[in-house]
């Protein structure tokens, strides 16, 4: 099986305020691979994930000490240009975000801050919405408001908007749990389709979700990694103890 | 970077230039404006100004001293007129009007009273009033003021026991206590900082107030007591002597308006200090 | 002595529940009612839309337009708001997503001292100071600019005195910014956290996401903040008094010294001394007072909406 690695993170520290947060973080991110971060809440599995697309730039008081490399230069380098940054790492929150836009301008949002018009945007927002499993669903109500949606629509739309914009990787941070069971089960077909195209990196609290989605997993706890390796070596045979534990539900 | 990246950071900075100009626009209003005032008021600033009684149009000298007392007098039987009553009905909408869709229709009508135009209590209570006594008097104005802070105060009271939680009424009826007990000995106490803020707001704004007094309390030249009879106010005094012809009258206008805004401000100041130590 | 405390409940919620009704229902009724009252002679003669389309001013004949003081009213109102709202809204963008924290409460706090100033002071500052400078240059240099223009030109018009529609505007434009300001942002500090974020993870700058996210998810806000400060530009007095100049007549240029409704009252009403003259002003007193309480509901309206979305 050939590996290529997308983003490589060495050393990555993170402090809020005094606060240590991240510490001394080394992981391999594979290219077209779906990563799932797990660990117990507070680990600093959704604190990882912000650092990738520099979100917490948006508050004072934070720091960042070693290097996420990816398309081989370090993004927590101070002349990273955060705006293609963002463009090229995509993020889909845990609640579904939609704007007070309709379904069409939603989609069309980040396009259109590219610069893209006409037949073009069309073209790549009917793109986006098939990609992301709900043009058939949307497509008589593209004019309406993103609110008339129902709540997995409206992730789904996230999406959808999400790779309108052709990112490299997409960053999830617990995309279904706001969600029913079908919607989620929906939701996460859609994220094994995605990897074709996308490298994926997704936060979840769910165990089950992240055996059945991921290739890779990467267990957190207390701001450690403690382990990463291929998904069934870590839910069949996990090296540290501390891994056991949580997987098998002894705490967290 | 691509070019569109570029330009639509530069946009950005553009507009976020602009909007900190806009904050520093306003300042420079505040500044202009305080920066006059302390400058004529403390210039023109004297004991005089407090201790004397006026002397005769055209004739240098003299002070303001009627006008303190009463502006004073005024503003202090306003409060003790119009804290009580925005009060007591700031307490009723909170403790026992929140299920009553026409008493939260009362509360909705009190809070658009309250940017209700000053002038406008003036001409009231100059109906009610002035006309049946056939003369501009102190009571005129002490009630438009009082009438124009009720709704001020009362909001407030209604927005600082909303913010008792509900757990620590619940509390003292399962002690078996009366309503009015429990709002007396303990939604009242925790909300007491919150009120005092407003009472503070409600004098804050009465004390600067002109256009209510213009035509009901009216003005005096000298020192009076007299509920029915005109009286003297800093503000409309302030505003005759602008307007009126003689260079020491604009001087003592200064002084006054220095002595009244620092007066506002301290109250206003006093107020947030109050709030925030309480949060 | 159980007898005693309950007497005492029915006593105190029935005397509170006075209060109350008193505040919200009986007051505003008085004065509503009483401006009516005392307006009806004026309504009886001159009607409706005779007494708001005529110009008439005058005593001596007693013939009473209200015209020039509500035109007067409404210019000098509208061009405040046109002024301040840009200005407030860069505020409360400035304070809500750019100034670092501590910055943040020296802004505000002082942006809120604007509002603690009495209105007269603003008067008479306006008057001593600023009708200078507005005489000796800015005005100037808004005619050398203006007037050569078509159309808009004649509103550059006239003798530049200081004492005219702009010079009241702008100092009226001073008082509501704090209002404005405090409310737009407020509103601003409604918008979740997560739809920003959303923006910027699509690779949004600053600007496109207040442009895009937060300006239009608050929009029923900062319109209930631009109709609250309208409401209280209509009835502001003082500050107006001081710069309007009394003159009875529909401004035509920015440099007309004109009138308002609330000027009127200041200046005539303790001069009123026929029952038509004196009821005239109370039947603008009414007008104002109907249209302010319009103009509240409708504000009050808009941000109760607001709030009601984000809960």
């Amino acid at each position: 099986m050939e590996r290529k690695i997308e983003i490589e993170v060495r050393g990555l520290n993170f402090y809020y305020g005094e606060k240590h947060v991240l510490k001394n973080i080394n992981l391999s991110i594979f290219k077209n691979k779906v990563t799932a971060l797990i660990g117990p809440s507070g680990c600093g599995k959704t604190t990882f994930l912000r650092c990738i697309n520099r979100m917490h730039d948006l508050y004072l008081g934070n720091r960042y000490e070693g290097e996420i490399i990816f398309e081989n230069q370090n993004i927590l380098d101070k002349n990273t240009d955060l705006i293609t940054l963002r463009a090229k790492i995509g993020m889909v929150f845990q609640k579904p975000t939609p704007f007070p836009m309709s379904v069409f301008d939603n989609v069309a949002y980040g396009l259109k801050l590219k610069g893209i018009k006409g037949e073009e945007l069309k073209a790549r927002v009917e793109k986006a919405l098939i990609d992301a499993a709900l043009w058939d669903e949307v497509k008589d109500k593209l004019k309406e408001n993103a609110f008339s949606l129902s709540g997995g629509q409206q992730q789904r739309l996230c999406i959808a908007r999400a790779i309108a914009v052709e990112p490299k990787v997409l960053l999830f941070d617990e995309p279904t749990s706001a969600l029913d069971p079908i919607s989620s089960s929906k939701i996460e077909e859609l994220i094994i389709k995605l990897k074709s195209k996308i490298t994926i990196i997704i936060v979840t609290h769910n165990m089950q979700q992240a055996a059945r989605i991921s290739d890779y997993t990467a267990f957190m706890y207390l701001g450690e990694l403690i382990e990463t390796g291929p998904t069934e070596k870590i839910f069949t045979t996990p090296e540290k103890k501390l891994t056991e534990e949580y997987i098998t539900g002894r705490f967290g | 970077m691509e070019i569109t990246v570029l330009k639509r950071k530069l946009i950005s900075h553009l507009m976020l230039v602009i909007s900190f100009f806009t904050a520093m626009y306003g300042l420079f209003w505040l500044f202009w404006i305080l920066g006059t005032l302390f400058i004529n008021g403390f210039r023109y600033l004297s004991l005089d100004l407090f201790l004397q009684d006026p002397t005769p149009p055209g004739i240098e000298g003299g002070g303001l001293r009627h006008a303190f007392i009463g502006h004073f007098f005024i503003t202090f039987l306003a409060t003790l007129i119009g804290v009580p009553i925005g009060i007591c009905a700031g307490i009723y909408y909170a403790e026992y009007g929140k299920n009553l869709k026409i008493f939260m229709v009362f509360k909705n009508i009190t809070d658009i009273m309250v940017s209700t135009p000053s002038i406008i209590m003036g001409a009231v209570f100059y109906a009610l009033i002035v006309v049946p006594f056939k003369q501009f008097n102190a009571f005129s104005g002490i009630l438009s003021l009082a009438l124009l802070m009720v709704p001020v105060i009362s909001i407030t009271t209604y927005e600082m026991l909303s913010l008792v939680p509900d757990t620590l009424r619940e509390a003292a009826y399962a002690l078996g206590a009366y309503k009015w007990q429990i709002i007396k000995d303990v939604t009242l106490k925790s909300a007491k900082f919150g009120i005092l803020t407003g009472v503070l707001l409600g004098v804050a704004r009465i004390t600067g107030e002109t256009a209510p007094l213009l035509f009901t309390a009216f003005n005096n030249s000298y020192l009076s007591f007299d509920l029915f009879k005109p009286m003297a106010s800093l503000t409309v005094t302030i505003f005759n002597y602008v307007m009126g012809p003689y260079d020491y009258w604009h001087k003592q206008a200064w002084a006054a308006s220095l002595f009244l805004t620092l007066l506002v401000l301290i109250l206003s100041l006093f107020a947030k200090m109050i709030f925030h130590k309480k949060g | 002595m159980r007898k005693l405390s309950h007497y005492l409940e029915i006593l105190i919620k029935y005397f509170l529940c006075f209060w109350a009704i008193f505040s919200g229902l009986i007051f505003p009724f008085i004065v509503f009612f009483l401006l009516f009252y005392e307006s009806r002679l004026a309504i009886k003669h001159f009607g409706i839309i005779k007494f708001i389309t005529s110009q008439t001013w005058d005593p001596v004949t007693e013939k009473f337009g209200g015209l020039a003081m509500i035109t007067g009213t409404i210019i000098s109102t509208f061009i405040a708001i046109l002024i301040a709202a840009p200005v407030s809204i860069g505020i409360a963008i400035f304070i809500t997503e750019l100034a670092p924290s501590w910055l943040k409460n020296v802004i505000s706090s002082a942006i809120e001292l604007l509002a603690a100033i009495p209105s007269i002071i603003y008067g008479m500052w306006g008057f001593f100071v600023l009708t200078n400078f507005m005489r000796n240059y800015i005005e100037p240099a808004l005619q050398f600019f203006f007037v050569p223009l078509p159309f808009i030109g004649k509103f550059f018009s006239g003798v530049p005195t200081g004492i005219d529609v702009l010079t009241t505007s702008l100092v009226l434009s001073i008082m509501i910014i704090p209002f404005m300001s405090s409310i737009v942002k407020d509103s601003f500090n409604l918008v979740p956290l997560v739809m920003k974020e959303s923006a910027y993870s699509l690779g949004a700058t600053k600007w496109e996401v207040i442009k895009d996210i937060v300006i239009p998810y608050t929009v029923s806000g900062i319109t209930g903040g631009l109709v609250l400060s309208t409401g209280r530009a209509l009835g502001e007095t003082m500050a107006v008094t001081f710069l309007a100049g009394n003159v009875t007549q529909v401004p035509t240029s920015l440099f007309s010294p004109f009138t308002t409704i609330t000027v009127a009252l200041a200046n005539q009403f303790t001069e009123a001394d026929t029952p038509l003259y004196l009821s005239s002003l109370f039947y603008l007193s009414l007008i104002l007072f109907v249209l302010s309480f319009i103009l509240l509901t409708f504000a009050k309206l808009l941000i109760l909406r607001l709030q009601k979305k984000w809960k």
